[in-house]
């Protein structure tokens, strides 16, 4: 289907996968905890810098 | 296989047709906004390219290639041919009419209503009543879907349903749920108003039903994007998709909390009150769990195949991955601009930050990077991915497939990120000509003009995927593999009929609906409610 | 040493206490906004007939822009039509609590001003009130925010917030943006 690299994932077998599994997700964990850490300070900028200065409404 | 290949391809077609032409009118609202003059420049052609645009994009893109994934994910993933086909074709016929009827009147000026619609302005009943076919048409599918799985689950008795076809008929649930709101107010408010029979509407009752529509449809656009995540990224990526348990869940949370959140569009109303505000704002965070629990689970699927390639440490795995496969490409730019757009929606949803932001540029920002951005790259990806099985042809090189797909990424992110910005400064919404001779908006105009250069790259994607499939035709026909669905790192023998059904879940979104909508709707027929005149837009009102 | 469904799962149910920690942060933010800064959604229900504003007491020709009421209280009452609004221009008193009403005879509009929390729906057949305080001194921008028609670009208003000792109504308790 596409590019030639494909003949090594047929080769996969269980004991790579296992392998692996011994590492993930602690790669996962990295990413995704970096991005949501990185989402809440930008979230709180958001809101302590622009939004609270501009006053109360209601 | 032959009939399933012509019907996708028939829907596929009709999406991108309606995709590309929009986008035309998407980078001349553009130009015409900017400081540069632009042609035609009137603000009754202004209004009927948003209207065209916002109809075609949120509308016709989105329902077609919905409706023709779906077809091709229920017989390749479930191994058996699709029950009803004719009853498909009609469903196509419906909607294709229905989308030819509501150009017509767009076209004409005489339904520059935009695709939110605004009772009480009020345009032709053709152009209603051509998005009515188009929703009946997606609601054939609908049922399709259904059936194909019910079909399938009486003939493997206790078999988990493939992961694909679990999520294509969460959609499809989700679906129906969601045009109730939609159709409710045009077959009874807006359609009635547009035929000339009465002269008032209530716009408080409209807005409200609306808005029951309004958020779930960006997830009945998402659910393609995240079926193309779990079950397709991580077998391009060469590796195992992390949990289909967690799959399943995501699909279901989803349903549950995208359809009684509606009310975030509304906060700036006055016709609701605080206390059914903040509910429906509790209910979109937890609508924010799905996607953040996803972003793991994809993200724990790549490293499997990052650490297979021999990726090591942290986040080794990342380089390691095989980044030029388009499929592969497109999911990680997706998660980027899932980031920027997720973030931006958080923002929205914060109650009292709403206010912030509410009809500013910022709005525009979110949903053209979340919906245009992260959700329309997997649609490209998808299209990529299937077309060799649908045309029958060979895939040669990827090359010209992942320099659409960057272009893509990087027009988005020039275009939305300077609305970010403008809109923070107050930059408002559906301006046809902006006043640059006042100095507040005079500092808007270089970013306004960044954002055109996104546009344009946009456009040039654009054309360039349309090119990427039609080049199909010169390749060589090729020997068809079964197409391959991702295998999770511990395929499902059993799972919880709860997770293999939505018995369970139609009776949670039938109490959720109730306890968010129920009175909200209700007031307006209780308490009785001040009608407002019709405007005729196609009367020169 | 192979890792189980279980231990997928029990990584996922991890995961997903962060997830809960960080939305429940947020949470904790919006409400705090609300309850002790007082920063809400404007959701004061109050309805009104959009085909006799004219004749209503309030929100007649004579009683629109700021009036200082009996009791001190500072209220700006404007009226959003195709495709302007009335008055245009409005001022108001700086570090003073104000109360902006707002109403339409005809379709949807809206309004922000620039700089500020100040942002609201206009619907015909509803009041839309605000209340608020403004800081910075000066002209601010309040533009028509959503599609009401054709003209709805040149639609918008200006709010003119003056330092408190400016703030000179007349002997009804008015203020217009010519005088002060």
């Amino acid at each position: 289907m596409a590019a030639p690299a494909r003949s090594t994932d047929e080769n996969l077998t269980e004991t790579d996968v296992d392998t692996v599994m011994e590492q993930v997700p602690k790669g996962a964990l990295a990413l995704a905890g970096t991005a949501v850490l990185l989402l809440l300070i930008g979230w709180f900028f958001v809101y302590f810098v622009i939004f609270i200065p501009r006053g109360s409404v209601g | 296989m032959k009939s399933l290949e012509r019907l996708t391809l028939a829907h596929l077609w009709v999406a991108f047709a309606a995709f590309t032409v929009a986008c035309f009118f998407g980078v001349w609202q553009m130009w015409a906004r900017s400081p540069l003059p632009a042609p035609f420049a009137t603000p009754d052609h202004y209004f009927l390219s948003v209207t065209a645009h916002g109809v075609s994009m949120a509308f016709v893109l989105t329902t077609f290639f919905i409706m023709g994934f779906g077809y091709f994910t229920a017989e390749t993933a479930l191994e058996r041919p699709l029950p009803g086909k004719a009853w498909a074709w009609l469903g196509f016929i419906l909607a294709l009419a229905g989308t030819l009827m509501a150009t017509a009147a767009i076209l004409s000026g005489r339904a520059s209503v935009l695709y939110t619609f605004y009772p009480p302005l009020t345009g032709s009943p053709i152009f209603y009543l051509g998005l009515v076919l188009v929703v009946a048409g997606s609601w054939v599918w609908c049922v399709l879907m259904i059936v194909a799985m019910t079909q399938w689950k009486r003939a493997n008795p206790g078999a988990p349903v493939p992961l694909a076809m679990y999520a294509t008929v969460a959609n499809a649930v989700m679906w129906l749920w969601t045009t109730a709101g939609v159709t409710a107010e045009i077959l009874f408010i807006i359609l009635p108003a547009s035929m000339g029979w009465v002269d008032t509407v209530d716009v408080g009752l409209t807005r409200t039903l609306f808005s029951w529509t309004l958020h779930p449809i960006v997830y009945f656009w998402l659910f393609p994007a995240y079926i193309a995540f779990y079950t397709m990224a991580p077998q391009a990526a060469g590796g195992r998709l992390y949990s289909d348990t967690l799959g399943r869940l995501s699909f279901v949370l989803l349903l549950l909390y995208s359809l009684p959140v509606g009310m975030h569009h509304l906060f700036m109303d006055p016709e609701q009150s605080t206390g059914f505000k903040f509910v429906q704002m509790m209910l979109t965070i937890l609508v924010s769990v799905p996607t953040l629990l996803t972003v793991f689970t994809i993200a724990a699927s790549m490293e499997i195949a990052g650490r297979l390639r021999g990726g090591r440490g942290l986040f080794g795995w990342i380089p390691a991955l095989p980044w030029e496969r388009p499929m592969m490409l497109a999911t990680g730019l997706s998660f980027v601009m899932l980031f920027f757009g997720g973030g931006g929606g958080l923002v929205n949803m914060g109650y009292g930050l709403n206010a912030l932001i509410h009809n500013t540029s910022w709005v525009t920002a979110h949903f053209h990077l979340i919906f245009g951005g992260a959700v329309v790259i997997m649609y490209f990806a998808i299209a990529y991915e299937i077309w060799p099985r649908l045309t029958g042809r060979e895939v040669v090189s990827t090359g010209a497939q992942r320099i659409q797909l960057w272009l893509w990424f990087v027009g988005m992110m020039v275009m939305s990120l300077p609305w970010h910005w403008l809109g923070l400064q107050g930059q408002w919404r559906r301006v046809a000509q902006f006043d640059y001779s006042n100095p507040i908006i005079a500092a808007w105009g270089p970013w306004v003009i960044v954002s055109l250069v996104g546009g344009v790259l946009l456009l040039a994607s654009a054309l360039l995927f349309i090119w990427n499939l039609a080049s199909f035709r010169r390749r060589p026909f090729g020997a068809m593999a079964p197409f391959r669905f991702a295998v999770a790192v511990h395929p499902p023998t059993r799972v919880p009929a709860a997770l293999n059904g939505f018995g369970l879940w139609n009776v949670l979104v039938l109490f959720l609906m109730v306890a968010a909508y129920g009175w909200p709707i209700a007031q307006f027929f209780v308490l009785g409610a001040p009608q407002a005149v019709v405007h005729r837009v196609d009367r020169g009102g | 040493m192979a890792a189980s469904e279980e231990d997928i799962l029990r990584s996922e149910l991890r995961w997903s206490m962060v997830v809960g920690a960080a939305v429940t942060l947020i949470f904790a933010a919006i409400l705090y906004a609300g309850l002790v800064l007082h920063v809400n959604p404007p959701s004061n229900i109050e309805t009104i007939d959009p085909k006799t504003l004219h004749l209503s007491a309030e929100f007649t020709e004579s009683n629109l822009g700021t009036k200082v009421e009996a009791g001190g209280q500072v209220t700006t009452r404007i009226v959003a039509t195709q495709f302007a609004f009335d008055p245009q221009c409005v001022v108001v008193p700086s570090n003073e609590p104000v109360t902006l009403r707002l109403t339409s005879p005809d379709v949807i509009h809206g309004i922000l001003v620039t700089g500020t929390n100040v942002n609201t729906m206009v619907i015909p057949g509803y009041v839309s009130q605000v209340h608020t305080v403004f800081t910075k001194t000066g002209d601010l921008l309040m533009p028509c925010h959503e599609f009401c028609g054709f003209g709805h670009s040149q639609m918008w208003a200006t709010v003119r917030v003056v330092p408190r000792e400016s703030f000179r109504p007349d002997a009804d308790g008015r203020a217009a943006c010519e005088k002060s």
